[in-house]
């Protein structure tokens, strides 16, 4: 178990969300364009315009 | 444009308010993507900010300025054209008020909604989450789902004499000028705290798409000549996903692994190790390198060139690079930086520049591409 005053190094940004929301956002579109194995993101695509 | 409209206002309204009550956070990106025969511009803004004690709101707007050599996307010869894609979201996330150390207290539930509007395809996503911290907040679990509903019409096509009619179902004759896809979708994902340096992901994503999902502007190369593009109508997606981080103390390093496994019913499976290293450069600025890898097979109805084809029985034919075995790999270097190593003071202090730039090899038809982010986030108080 890892107490909440332990977490100092869990809270910094490289350890939670590196990546913006817009560069995840773009990054899954991009792959959905380009690739056919969508998924793994946690949310369901759409509004391609590229099938 | 309403959308901007409404975020400068919010970032207006911030500055003009009182004593700080509330906290948000708005973010400008533009993104350029090049390869062989395409190019991509995409500016966006990202907004997120509290609502009440326990609420966050976060929304986005964006427009993708695509220029191409063919409306049918990977399509080896067709004239160049250039449009617009419009997309906005909202969402909404709700800590829940239960009383003290009930798990009641421990849920959060929210909801997103997308709406994206192009020349030829308009697509609606609203959806629904619920995620728990559980065992003193060392694991967090979370479970989702949504509902995509897209329409796509043949108004892209480059022809005076208007466009192709359209097999909205494989079993009967193209005889429409547009055609639905809905998408139903789903996913469960678990974190778990590991150590004071090291925590772990898996998650498992599932949706069923029903209706249209071919090209009505790209056909494919058969003995008998070209026919217009056919895909099944129905398709059950799966993927698995896993990661880790590790924070080593010493070097102030950041080690991120990931890997995912996708299969669906069309026969294709992808796997897609990933790598990033993330350096804390002082304690305003770092930077980060990320190497992706990806190979996929090929669906079951791919083929370079179809024999002719028995006009009795559902053929199901392609011209899709995206439906072929190809494999390909990205490379990545980012740069982030806080404004207070500029000198900058306030709000402005905390803003983080962003520039993000990347190399991506793809060993099919759409060639090498190069993508570049630039990016500002500006916390705002109100």
């Amino acid at each position: 178990m890892v107490h909440a005053h332990q977490r100092e190094n869990l809270a910094k940004r490289s350890m939670t969300e590196d990546r913006a929301p817009g560069e995840l956002r773009y990054d899954a579109h991009e792959r959905g364009s380009r690739e056919a194995a969508e998924g793994g993101t946690g949310q369901p695509g759409g509004g391609c315009g590229c099938n | 444009m309403r959308l901007q409209l409404v975020l400068v206002a919010g970032v207006v309204l911030a500055a003009l308010a009182g004593p700080a009550r509330a906290d948000g956070e708005l973010a400008a990106r533009g993104v350029y993507y090049k390869e062989r025969s395409t190019r991509v511009i995409q500016p966006m803004l990202d907004a997120m900010f509290d609502a009440g004690e326990r609420g966050i709101v976060n929304a986005h707007f964006l427009v993708d300025a695509i220029t191409s050599a063919s409306s049918g996307s990977g399509a080896a010869n067709a004239a160049a054209f250039t449009e617009r894609r419009y997309e906005g979201g909202l969402g909404y996330t709700h800590e829940l008020d239960g009383p003290k150390h009930s798990f009641v207290d421990k849920i959060r539930i929210g909801g997103d909604s997308k709406y994206s509007t192009e020349s030829d395809y308009t697509s609606f996503y609203v959806g629904g989450r619920v995620e728990a911290d559980v065992a003193q907040k060392n694991a967090t679990i979370a479970l989702g789902g949504g509902l995509s509903s897209d329409n796509v019409t043949n108004a892209g096509a480059q022809s005076p004499m208007g466009g192709p009619l359209i097999q909205c179902d494989v079993t009967s004759p193209a005889t429409s000028g547009e055609c639905s896809l809905t998408t139903y979708g789903g996913y469960a994902s678990v974190s778990q705290i590991l150590s004071k340096d090291a925590l772990v992901a898996v998650s498992y994503d599932l949706a069923k798409l029903d209706g249209y999902q071919a090209n009505p502007y790209r056909t494919a190369i058969t003995a008998s000549g070209l026919v217009p593009e056919v895909h099944p109508n129905s398709r059950l997606r799966q993927a698995w996903a896993a990661s880790a981080r590790y924070y080593i103390e010493d070097t102030h390093t950041t080690l991120i692994a990931a890997y995912r496994y996708y299969h669906d019913d069309w026969h294709i499976r992808a796997h897609t190790p990933e790598i990033r290293i993330i350096q804390e450069v002082g304690k305003l600025a770092d930077a980060s390198i990320r190497y992706r890898y990806y190979h996929q097979s090929a669906s079951f109805f791919y083929l370079e060139r179809y024999p002719a084809l028995d006009m009795n029985t559902i053929n199901y034919v392609t011209d899709d690079p995206k439906m072929s075995a190809y494999s390909g790999s990205t490379m990545e270097a980012k740069l982030g930086v806080l404004g207070e190593e500029f000198g900058l003071t306030g709000n402005w202090a905390g803003a983080r520049f962003e520039g993000v730039l990347e190399y991506i090899i793809q060993h099919n038809r759409f060639g090498d591409a190069v993508v570049a982010h630039v990016a500002l986030t500006l916390p705002f108080s109100y």
